[in-house]
């Protein structure tokens, strides 16, 4: 899954430089969305901390 | 001035690609894998990267530095959290200390530097009138040079990530603690 996430972010990337930056900025947004899903799963251990 | 912003961005861009690669070496020379966490921190510094190419490439505009900063932000929780969970002593932590700091304390510095730095190129991308078009926008730069080798870096670290999250995790999900790579050992096992 991260690996997928970071090959689309290189792909936004590559089409920023040629120039595509609406296409880039909407798989940009794409990946942000699933990064943060990512973070949420793994974000699963108790902290040891009285808050 | 706006040469300033254009290498600020450059250097934005080509100091993350190589936290990146800094990243692969200690990884390499430690023989310590990167936990989930730790990769979405890699992640949070190439979607930073992204916003100082699309400065680089399209000219500095407000979204884009909103981009770097979304980053950023995604990498300082990412980061936070991980100290969170080792802050208090006796919690173990995670990979060997590099100067006194383990990686993803280094991560949360690095992310705060990003956000000051970003700040500042704002603030120096809004001073200079004479270089805005009619829509306020600062004119797009030639993508030439060090713009270009910035933005070719960070491409090629990603691609480097992709390649090597996927050597390390496959296409699900890496354990908490990954003690070795999931390819090798699906190729070891196969032969």
């Amino acid at each position: 899954m991260t690996a997928l996430i970071f090959l689309v972010a290189a792909i936004a990337m590559m089409l920023a430089v040629r120039g595509r930056r609406t296409v880039a900025i909407g798989l940009f947004s794409l990946c942000l969305i699933a990064s943060v899903l990512w973070l949420d799963h793994h974000m699963s251990d108790t902290l040891s901390l009285a808050l | 001035m706006q040469s300033l912003v254009r290498f600020g961005n450059a250097l934005g861009a080509a100091g993350i690609a190589l936290v990146l690669l800094i990243g692969f070496v200690l990884q390499i020379e430690l023989k310590e894998l990167p936990c989930p966490l730790c990769n979405l921190q890699r992640l949070a510094f190439v979607f930073a990267g992204f916003g100082f190419l699309l400065n680089l490439r399209f000219g500095p505009q407000p979204a884009h530095y909103g981009i770097a900063l979304i980053g950023a932000l995604f990498g300082l929780a990412a980061a936070s959290r991980q100290v969170l969970l080792h802050i208090v002593p006796g919690t173990g932590a995670y990979g060997s200390p590099i100067l006194g700091l383990h990686l993803y304390s280094w991560a949360l510095v690095l992310f705060l530097l990003v956000i000051a730095g970003v700040a500042l190129l704002m603030v120096l991308s809004g001073s200079g009138r004479s270089d805005h078009d009619h829509r306020g926008l600062l004119a797009p730069p030639q993508f030439v040079g060090l713009s270009k080798f910035a933005a070719y870096f960070l491409v090629v670290m990603t691609l480097a990530n992709a390649v090597v999250s996927f050597v390390q995790c496959g296409p699900i999900e890496c354990p908490d603690n990954p003690v070795s790579y999931w390819l090798l050992d699906h190729l070891s096992s196969l032969g």
